[in-house]
């Protein structure tokens, strides 16, 4: 756990390395990522996304093996794709950017970075609060609440947001250590849900368990039934859960955020360290937190509320809510922070203080709306999306630019504040995802204007087409890429011309 | 009190935390009031002793 918080602690408090490689002397052990990963990855979003997969409707195989395939392909991510470069370059994501795109454009991924951290800190916000539901009693929100939908939820979340901004912009490092504090324990309550709420199911089903196919026969009947979806949720496959389970952290692995994490490895191969966190909070506390849902719905199946603060008190007391509450700000406080640090990049001349509780109140703001929270398994995923081709562009600058005769590195060399090659190849990779995940909203609107007539071509493209926001991300990756190599041979000849 | 005293004495918090789960699924006769109890008194035993060892050398 030291070694954790040393990894914590290099990451934010020393300026020394931001920009500048790291040194062999500063260089970390296995373990430390290991206990970093499990403790990130256990998070109060954990308790939202399990039951929100059984609000998709998803079967028990589609479940399980999605979960372990799409997290196994997650952490040949970390391995393959974000480590090798990290450990080679030994630079922040920041500062490897900024030699490949440019100040300028770095300033733009760290807001739209920073946006989204604080919606994620919102949706952790939202989770606290259910917490505080369980003692006051006020109306909390539904599966298909967009909007606050009563005074007493608006309170609690301000209450909770306001105490969480506060503490991070007064004393994160507080914080970061009493997070370390609580991972072990949490982690079990996690564990403790699933094994609470299965007996549950036991006793509820009069099922008799003898051996392992009693349990998948309780888990396939009972659990995860499958079929169709809650009101206002997309259906989810073994394919979705692959795709979710791989791409939710994608901004991390292929988005190439965590370069700044395994700068200070030894071997590229510590990444494996991820699968701590990946089996750990995306696999065993989805799985948890999901057969606590679906327990809630075999009791009653007009209660599709998703709200973790009474699911976790039922099953598991004030032990439970309290896991609710610290697993919400424990990880509501770090990202708060980061989102605060990729705001201040913006605008140096603010405090760290001041930003930080700005982020803070604007991360409180989104977690009055429980749309972000009810609709957290797209958030995630447009999430991925929003970042992915920054991590295809340091992939293709990193490895393939010289194989192409191009440069890489080019803003650090012609000095440019902005890289345009860099920089169109992702806005054109979200306008074409974009366009791709809303193609068949798009006809339909042509279709109600006028501009087109239905006919079977047109069913065809819309069908054809339309491609999910949890699958968008796979191709767009390969566009980024293929887009930033033609970019880059157009832009560096252009620039070498008017030098 | 010395360190590893206090880490074994937070070793047993977590085994108490989840034994009666355990316990509870496999149908003995703990309800589940006591398994919440039980896990509760774990919790809080685990949040005063753990600190005293942890804290110090976390993050220094």
């Amino acid at each position: 756990m030291a070694e954790t918080q040393e990894i914590q602690a290099q990451q934010q408090s020393s300026d020394e390395f931001e920009r500048e490689p790291v040194p062999r002397s500063a260089l970390l052990g296995f373990k430390s990522f290991v206990g970093m990963y499990a403790g990130e990855h256990c998070a109060g979003t954990e308790l939202m996304l399990g039951p929100l997969f059984v609000a998709a409707g998803v079967s028990a195989f589609d479940l399980i093996a999605g979960l372990l395939l799409g997290n196994a392909l997650a952490v040949l991510s970390w391995m393959l794709m974000c480590a090798p470069i990290a450990t080679r370059a030994r630079l922040t994501l920041y500062y490897q950017l900024e030699k490949i795109c440019g100040r300028h454009l770095v300033t733009l991924y760290n807001l739209a970075n920073g946006v989204m951290f604080c919606f994620l800190a919102g949706a952790m916000i939202t989770v606290s609060a259910t917490a505080l539901g369980v003692w006051f009693k006020f109306p909390m929100p539904g599966l298909t609440d967009l909007y606050p939908n009563s005074i007493g939820w608006v309170v609690a979340v301000a209450f909770a947001g306001g105490l969480i901004a506060i503490v991070a912009a007064c004393g994160y490092q507080v914080v970061a250590k009493f997070a370390n504090i609580a991972a072990p324990w949490m982690v079990l309550v996690f564990l403790v849900f699933g094994l609470i709420g299965l007996r549950q199911f036991i006793n509820a089903t009069n099922s008799e368990i003898h051996s392992t196919g009693d349990l998948w026969t309780l888990a396939k009947t009972h659990i995860w039934k499958g079929g169709a979806p809650q009101e206002g949720q997309v259906k989810f496959t073994f394919w979705h859960v692959l795709f979710f389970a791989w791409f939710c952290n994608m901004a991390m692995h292929i988005g190439m955020s965590d370069l700044s994490v395994f700068r200070f490895a030894k071997k590229s191969w510590y990444a494996i360290a991820s699968a701590a966190g990946m089996y750990v909070g995306h696999f065993m506390a989805w799985i948890s937190a999901s057969i606590l849902y679906a327990y809630q719905l075999h009791l009653d199946s007009t209660n599709t509320d998703v709200l973790p603060g009474p699911m976790a008190y039922k099953a598991a007391g004030l032990a439970g809510l309290t896991c609710v509450i610290i697993a919400g700000w424990t990880t509501a406080n770090p990202t708060i922070y980061r989102a605060g640090l990729a705001f201040q990049a913006i605008v140096p001349k603010w405090s760290r203080f001041r930003v930080t509780l700005i982020t803070g109140v604007i991360a409180t703001i989104a977690g009055m709306f429980p749309a972000i929270a009810m609709k957290l398994l797209d958030f995630v995923a447009l999430y991925g999306m929003l970042l992915m081709p920054m991590g295809a562009v340091i992939f293709v600058d990193f490895w393939l630019m010289k194989k192409f005769g191009l440069q890489s590195n080019y803003a650090e060399l012609s000095k440019k504040g902005f890289n345009w090659a860099a920089g169109l190849a992702w806005f054109v990779t979200l306008a074409v995802c974009t366009i791709l995940v809303k193609f068949s909203w798009i006809i339909d609107k042509l279709i109600e204007w006028k501009i087109l007539t239905m006919s079977d071509t047109i069913e065809w493209l819309k069908s054809t087409f339309t491609i999910q926001i949890y699958f968008v991300s796979l191709p767009g990756w390969f566009f980024t890429a293929a887009l930033y190599v033609v970019l880059s041979v157009l832009y560096q000849k252009k620039v070498k011309q008017t030098h | 009190m010395p360190k590893i005293i206090l880490q074994i004495i937070s070793l047993l918090c977590l085994v108490i935390l989840v034994l009666p789960s355990v316990l509870f699924l496999i149908g003995t006769k703990l309800s589940l009031d006591q398994v919440k109890l039980i896990m509760f008194a774990a919790t809080i035993l685990w949040f005063v002793v753990t600190p005293l060892w942890m804290w110090k050398g976390n993050g220094q």
